[in-house]
Parts: C-alpha cells; structure tokens; sequence
C-alpha cells in the first residue's frame, strides 16, 4: 500500500512543483532514472520492518565472521572445557563474565550462541543456493522445453514433494558414518529436498515470459535457445526466485536446527572444527537441565526465532520492493 | 466424477514406484550396514554375518531385492525387523493409532483456532486483533517446533508444578493411561504439532475473506440489506472456506505421516518417531514399512482433498478436471 501512495506522491510532487512556484519557470527537472533493481532498492528503504530485519540480520553476520577477534578474548572459546574450573562454573545464571550463563560443562551460553549463528547462517545461504542451482536448471528445462521433458521433470518433482521431508533428512544422513556428518552432507541435503519449489516456481514464471512479445521477437531475428535464456528470460523470470529464495533461507536454518536437534547436524571435532556449534544440538543438550537451567534452551531458542523471523521480513519486503505477486 | 478419480489414483503409480525406488537407492548405493549396526560393537563371525545378509536378502542384486520387496507387499507383508526381529506389520499397527489420534487432536486446533482466528483478524480488519493476528501467525511460523515443544513442556510442566504446589501441571511425555489422563497427555503435543499449520490456515483465511469481501456478490448481498453477520455467514464464509479447507486437507496428510520432531520431544510412540529411530539404527525394513503406509495414506488423503475440492467448487468438476495439477 505504501509503494502505491509513495509513487503516486513522486508523481504529484513532479506534477505540482510547477504550479506551486509559477514565478521561477525552471525547465522540469529529469527524473533521475532507475533500474529495476535501483527502483526495489528505493522501495526496500521505505519499508521498516524490512530495513529492521536487514540491521538485525547484519548484526548477526558481522558478530559471527569478527567472533574469533572478541568473543573468544572476553567470553571464551565455545567448546573449550576447562577441567580445573568446569565444576565450579557450570550452570551459572547470566552474570557480566557469561552473559547468558555457563552451560552444564562450565562453557560460556553466549560465545556457544554467536559461534551457532556461523554453521546456520552457512547451511541456511548454501542450501538454498544448491536448491536453487537445481531448481533453475530443471525449472527451465521443464518450462522451456514443455511436453515430455516438462512432464518427466514435474513428475519427479511430485516424488519429492510426497515424501515426508524431515523423513528423507534423516535417511539420507543416518547413513553416513557420525565421523563424516559435516557440514556438507546437511547442506547437500537440505539443499537437495528443497529444489522442487523452487524448480516450480521458476517454471510458471519462465511459462509467463515465453510468450512475450520481445522473446518472440528475439526468436525470429535467430538468437538461439541458450541466448534467448540468458539474455532475455532469464533476467524476466527471476524476481519471483529471489523472493523464494530469500524466504527459504529461513527454513532451511529450521531445518539444520531440527536434523542437529535430532543428533544428525554437523558435530564438533577437536581437529577440523573446534568451534563448530549449532543451536538445534544446544537445545538438545539443554533439555536435560531444563529444571536447573532454562536459559541453556532459552537462549538458543531466540537465537533461531529472531534470525528466521528476520529472513522471512526481509522476504515479504523483497517481494513487495520487486512487486511480485505469490500465494500466501 | 469417477473418471477424474481413476485419473488420480493412477498419478500415484509413477510417485509410490518413485518412492520406493529412491528408498532402495539410498540404502544400497550408499554407506551403510544394517548388519553390522545390529552387531554394534561385538564382533560377528564371518559365518554368522554372511548368514544374516542371505536371511534378509542383502546379498542379492539390489533390483531383485526391489522385486522381492514388490511381491511381498502384495502379499501385505512388509518384512521382518533387523534390531528387534519383529515383524514389521505389528510394529506399525502399534504405532499407527498413536499418530492418528495426535494428528486428529493437532487439525481440530487449527479449524478451531486458525480459521477462528482468521475471520476475527479479517472482520476487523488493521484492529489491534488484527495485528496480534499477523504478528503471532509470523513468529509462529518462525519458530522451531521442537523449541516450541519444550518451552511448553517447561511452562506447563515444570514452572506451573512449581507454581501451584505440584497441584496442577500437564504431563510432558508419552502417551500412557486412558479416559482423562490420555486426554491429558495428548494436549501438549497436540499444541506443538498445531502451532505452525495453525498459523498459516490463520493468514489464508484472512487473505481469502478480505479478497471475497471485494466480489460484486458481497456487494450486492450488503446492498439487498442483509445484515453484516448474514453477509458473512450466507456468502462471505462459503467461498472463502474452499481453499481453506483444502490447506487444511493437505495438512492433515502430512500430519498422518508422523510428526518426528513432536513425536520425538514429547516421547510419543507414533509412527514419525518410530521411522526415525529405525532409520538411525539402519532399520531398513521398518523405515522401508513405514514410508510406504504414510505414503498411502497422504496420497488417500490428498484425493479425497481434491474430491472433497471438485465437490465445494463445481466449476471444477465441469472443468476438465485440472485441478490437481
């Protein structure tokens, strides 16, 4: 509603200037032209909830890729158990040495939390780029080619689709061995179980341009098939994948936290990732000093909530800043 | 009507041979050996260990095992347990019932709540109602149920124990006891598995009423004189209900095909649970056993969904029958 009205503000502001000031005839000014990106940019600015989502989501990336500088001189290293005192700090309330608390092995809740934000904000961004490498390959075959191909792919989308999700997640990583669970296989798939959406969103939008005037017109003065994708399809068709996208990243983290809860996120190893944290293993840890400690679930809790919230915000201002129209 | 049934049910031959063909993909091209799970850290003979592939067929090719697997279903056999050795039939009839009854508990929450909740946040539409709505249904939608799950289990459970001098709290785990008790039980898991489909049949009831209530027919009804509750109730509600009834439908689908992080926070011995636990023990035959149930019973709901569909909204029947696509 606020684009509308800020638009049509823009407009009678460049209409009335004149008139308001007939005595200063200055040739009308040219408006300063923008992209399409430039025009979402500009309206992305104007919505609140949006640019408080942005801030919060920036705040999260800087505190997570600075952490080594900061939260380990001042709060500690997340996994670091030191035995001489563990007994004496463990199940601490939140104080100005632990912020959020000790956890049950004397670790600092604060440091374990911002370390969390690096294997969430990695998964939840590399899953949705795999989801949508698939997604868009497939998306456009199905919806450029049409016919056997369309129906072949659509078909094996629909498979994917009946399977229950977390169901899958789950087979596919309680295969592999607890040594091998990085970070990799829960990305790959994660990242594979999401591309059918995105494969059927891409489709209808490319469905949508095909038949457009300009693509017709590209056609009959020889552009081939890869050029007339790339350079006039494409760049029409993507709007709605950004908005999905962005969306997604926000249940992709979900997801991580939910396959971590359940032991089969990416595990803690003294050698290759000392740091490595996740917040849906630290509130499966927590769940055994719920009574002494709630925070130790609390905490993490939050942590999750916010960042999705915020991605979720920034997908609903995306989608308006771009005008896309999806289904609720 | 039957044709376009006919036409579904045989949609659904390419997606259960699909399924099925990933599930043995999965276990016989990647790592992973039941055999030697089951052992766990004793050691097997080699004698014993070839012993027990021949028995469960794991040393055959892995399309005649596919094949093997495919006869035995027919028969209505759906194979043996490797951790426990009980068949598997039994150990999905045990479980089943649990996940019904949690899913059917979790759907009269959300038609109650979330379409309750959509049409007081359309009817007054930018009221503070309205924005609790839309505000909660996105935190909702945000949060992580298993997280969702514990608080409550910590609110009701512990703290509201604490509160009342141990007099009144709800119990967090298991399914145990019958008449109250196993009422008792089933409210905070119902809640959990509720809370995220609650929100989003929340928001589409809302977007559908205000998107209704700008048709020439609702004006026309206002305009005849008709009071706003009869404008409501005779019309509004009746188109905007159709695909709120088929979000809810579809949800109902996906409940039924086990809830495994609800299932698993609050012990729940459904059927979500028990699949994830086998699958963590490289319990093939019961993962295989249980993935096929719950996907007969998502794709029998989702017909009777787009039945129920063709039947609210006639000009689908008349239609060509495109509406599942």
């Amino acid at each position: 509603m606020s684009d509308v009205t800020d638009d049509a503000k823009l407009l009678s502001d460049a209409e009335n200037s004149p008139t308001t000031a007939p005595e200063t005839p200055e040739p009308l000014k040219p408006q300063v032209t923008r992209t399409l990106w430039g025009d979402a940019w500009y309206r992305l600015r104007r919505n609140k909830l949006a640019l408080v989502a942005l801030t919060w989501l920036l705040i999260v990336i800087v505190a997570a890729v600075t952490a080594d500088l900061w939260v380990i001189p001042l709060y500690g290293p997340p996994n670091y158990i030191n035995t001489q005192t563990a007994a004496a700090d463990r199940l601490e309330p939140p104080s100005i040495h632990h912020p959020m608390g000790t956890d049950d092995l004397g670790r600092d809740v604060f440091s374990r939390v911002v370390y969390g934000a690096r294997i969430s904000l990695t998964v939840g961004v590399a899953a949705v780029l795999v989801s949508v490498v698939i997604g868009l390959l497939l998306g456009a075959l199905s919806g450029y080619y049409g016919k056997f191909v369309d129906t072949t792919i659509m078909r094996i989308a629909d498979i994917f689709l009946a399977f229950p999700y977390i169901l899958f997640a789950i087979l596919l990583l309680s295969v592999l061995p607890p040594s091998e669970r990085g970070m990799f296989p829960v990305i790959v798939t994660i990242g594979v179980l999401g591309w059918p959406s995105i494969a059927r969103v891409f489709r209808s939008s490319i469905l949508s341009v095909k038949e457009a005037d300009y693509v017709e017109a590209g056609r009959a003065v020889g552009a081939s098939d890869a050029r007339l994708m790339a350079r006039h399809i494409l760049p029409n068709a993507v709007a709605p994948i950004i908005v999905y996208a962005t969306m997604s990243i926000g249940g992709a983290i979900l997801t991580e936290a939910a396959l971590s809860f359940l032991g089969l996120g990416v595990q803690a190893d003294p050698v290759k990732a000392p740091n490595a944290v996740s917040w849906g293993r630290m509130i499966s840890d927590g769940q055994n000093y719920l009574m002494s400690n709630p925070g130790l679930i609390v905490w993490p809790g939050l942590a999750i909530l916010t960042t999705v919230l915020a991605f979720t915000l920034l997908g609903d201002g995306v989608r308006d800043a771009l005008d896309v129209k999806m289904k609720d | 009507m039957l044709q376009y049934i006919g036409r579904r049910v045989l949609q659904f031959i390419p997606v259960f041979f699909g399924v099925t063909l990933i599930l043995f993909f999965i276990t016989t091209i990647l790592p992973g050996d039941p055999i030697k799970m089951r052992a766990g850290e004793k050691s097997m003979s080699p004698a014993v260990y070839q012993q027990l592939r021949h028995d469960y067929g794991f040393d055959q090719p892995w399309y005649k095992q596919y094949i093997n697997y495919l006869e035995a279903l027919a028969h209505g056999d759906l194979g043996t347990s490797i951790s426990t050795g009980r068949p598997v039939n039994e150990i999905i009839a045990e479980s089943y019932p649990y996940t019904v009854e949690l899913a059917f508990a979790a759907i009269v929450i959300e038609i109650i709540v979330g379409v309750g909740v959509g049409i007081v946040a359309a009817v007054k539409r930018y009221s503070v109602w309205d924005v609790m709505a839309t505000l909660s249904t996105s935190i909702l939608v945000a949060l992580p149920v298993f997280w969702l799950g514990i608080m409550l289990q910590y609110i009701f459970g512990i703290w509201l124990k604490g509160a009342t001098n141990g007099n009144f709290y709800l119990p967090v785990s298991g399914a145990s006891g019958d008449g109250f008790s196993s009422f008792a039980h089933l409210i905070l898991p119902a809640i959990t598995l509720a809370s995220v489909s609650t929100a989003y049949a929340a928001r589409i009831m809302r977007s559908q009423l205000l998107e209704v209530n700008n048709q020439d027919y609702i004006r026309t009804a206002h305009a005849k004189g008709l009071s706003p509750s009869g404008v409501l109730r005779k019309h509004a509600l009746k188109n905007a209900l159709i695909p709120v009834v088929t979000f809810i439908g579809l949800d109902l689908g996906a409940m039924l095909s086990g809830a495994v992080l609800t299932e698993t926070v609050f012990n729940w011995p459904g059927i979500g649970f028990t699949i994830a636990r086998a699958a963590f023990a490289l319990d093939y035959p019961v993962v295989f056993g249980g993935t096929v149930i719950v996907l007969f019973a998502v794709m029998f709901i989702n017909l009777l969904v787009d039945i129920s569909y063709a039947f609210l909204d006639p000009r689908i029947r008349y239609g060509g029958g495109s509406a599942g696509e």
